[in-house]
């Protein structure tokens, strides 16, 4: 129960710092809403009278393309940026004398800020499903628990994921070039420019072994109903797999980094 | 004429102190290199998973979008190479003050602004685009008379100064907003809608994209120049639109300015 008041007091410290940047996400999303203006409108023009493109019908596209934005807002992470910069600086040393565990911390931080970031989306969202439903039926959206579920195991892989990366930090002088690399693989395997379901087969068999996939694009397979029943639990239980996986080889790094810290400022 | 001089002698020595900065950070820009490869290579996969499944977007064939993506990313690597890094220092300059440095020097602030970095990692990207054009020429079996390339260099042009009008009125926006750490995503996005053609976009969209966000000159209207497929009347108004929207610029940033109350004092 510590535990608990604690995070929910790290949670109303970060969210409250969060508001304060409310006009820096209203702008990081603006990248959102142009994707999910652009695409849908590219692919609506690509069908040329047929009835599905790899079983996507066009409302199925529409709805894919303003699902994964909505979904990137809240569970893909950033933090490595902000993360390997406090390493380098030193920053890390203060947080290291807290009654708190830095992942804590960490967590609070980064999911009260993809929090903001999804509400400021929802608005988006439905002007853009409003706007599309003019053009194509669209399809249904399933946004029961199991959507959820999914939204909240992609959002832990995309955090543990970037916190491993953060921890390049540690050991390397220049990190930036090394997360600048990491964006082309990731937008392209998480289903960001396209469903996975469109790429060539040697692409879907790379995205299955890469974790991307199961940040966002599988909770937005289940939205859009092309992921039901069995298929679904197994690909919700691979997300949770990844999120083992992940936590596990941060928290070596982590550790392993640790040793490695000199405090620089300190 | 001597004030000409003056500022071509100044810019010799910007392109002096910006290739010293590259040598002593080799490593850099190699990793650089790699990294404006890598995206081209995302863009191209993103259109090749288009294309498989179509033969033409909005009118537009594979071959045509190739040129198209080429484009634009010999109007970006022309940017990134003359103004984006220097102009997008502006609001770190604003935040910490240093911006009062800037306005004591006896040169033009915009000049000193846009022109001081000069990224030189970027000629890579300009060699690769064009090679893809070509390409792109070849695929399509279509060679354009010397008119269409003159016109399609002139758009280009235009496209950059459009781009640098609307990149520099964003930072200019960090006068006021001192805490927005991220303006330039506003260029960026302003970029990302021109990577399509704009005709996929219905006729209340085009036109916006045309006449008020003008994200129509940065590839699709040079492309078409090239192909032969824009009408001579509507170069014309691109000039004078590039134009108008660098004088905006300019007029913009004297207008913040009296804005401007320095961090630091």
């Amino acid at each position: 129960m510590r535990l608990l008041s604690k995070l929910i007091a790290l949670l109303k410290i970060y969210i409250a710092d969060s508001l304060a940047y409310r006009a820096s996400a209203f702008i990081w999303m603006l990248t959102d809403v142009v994707h999910c203006l652009v695409m849908p409108l590219v692919w609506l023009s690509a069908y040329g009278g047929r009835e599905t493109i790899a079983g996507y019908n066009p409302g199925e596209m529409v709805t894919y393309y303003v699902m994964i934005a909505f979904t990137t807002n809240f569970i893909v992470s950033h933090l490595m940026w902000d993360l390997a910069w406090e390493i380098k600086e030193g920053v890390l040393s203060q947080w290291l004398l807290r009654p708190v565990s830095v992942v804590w911390m960490l967590f609070a931080r980064n999911i009260s800020w993809r929090a903001l970031r999804m509400v400021l989306f929802v608005p988006v969202a439905i002007l853009a499903l409003w706007y599309y439903s003019r053009l194509t039926t669209l399809s249904p959206l399933h946004l029961g628990w199991e959507f959820w579920l999914s939204v909240l195991l992609g959002h832990l892989v995309s955090f543990w994921v970037a916190y491993a990366l953060a921890c390049l930090a540690f050991w390397l002088q220049e990190t930036q070039s090394v997360f600048s690399l990491y964006y082309a693989p990731m937008l392209l395997l998480s289903g960001w420019v396209a469903p996975i379901a469109l790429m060539p087969g040697w692409l879907q068999a790379i995205a299955i072994v890469f974790p991307f996939r199961y940040t966002t694009a599988v909770p937005v397979e289940i939205a859009i109903g092309k992921l039901q029943g069995e298929a679904m639990w197994l690909e919700i239980g691979l997300q949770a797999v990844w999120v083992l996986v992940g936590a596990g080889l941060a928290q070596i790094l982590w550790r392993k980094g640790l040793r490695q810290y000199t405090g620089v400022g300190m | 004429m001597r004030r000409l001089g003056f500022y071509w002698r100044l810019y010799r020595a910007f392109i002096r102190a910006s290739f010293v900065r590259e040598m002593e950070f080799r490593a850099n820009f190699w990793a650089k290199m790699l990294y404006n490869a890598l995206w081209l290579g995302f863009f191209l996969a993103t259109l090749k998973i288009i294309f498989r499944h179509t033969d033409s977007i909005a009118g537009w064939s594979e071959s045509e979008a190739l040129m198209l993506a080429a484009t634009l990313y010999f109007i970006d690597a022309l940017i990134s190479t003359l103004f984006y890094f220097g102009l997008s220092e502006l609001p770190t300059l604003v935040r910490q003050g240093t911006l009062d440095f800037v306005l004591f020097k006896p040169v033009d602030s915009q000049f000193w602004l846009s022109l001081r970095r000069i990224n030189l990692d970027q000629l890579g990207s300009l060699a690769v685009a064009v090679l893809l054009g070509v390409y792109a020429l070849f695929q399509l079996d279509y060679t354009p008379s010397l008119l269409n390339v003159a016109l399609y260099f002139g758009m280009v042009l235009t496209g950059v100064l459009i781009f640098y009008s609307f990149h520099f009125m964003m930072m200019t926006l960090s006068i006021w907003l001192v805490r927005v750490e991220n303006l330039w995503v506003l260029s960026d996005v302003f970029a990302q809608i021109g990577r399509f053609p704009t005709d996929v976009f219905d006729r209340v969209l085009r036109r916006v994209f045309t006449y008020v966000l003008p994200v129509a000159f940065l590839a699709t209207i040079p492309t078409q120049a090239l192909l032969g497929k824009a009408s001579a009347g509507f170069l014309w108004f691109a000039v004078v639109w590039a134009m108008g929207f660098f004088v905006m610029g300019r007029v913009f940033w004297k207008f913040a300015l009296r804005s401007y109350t320095s961090a630091s004092s």
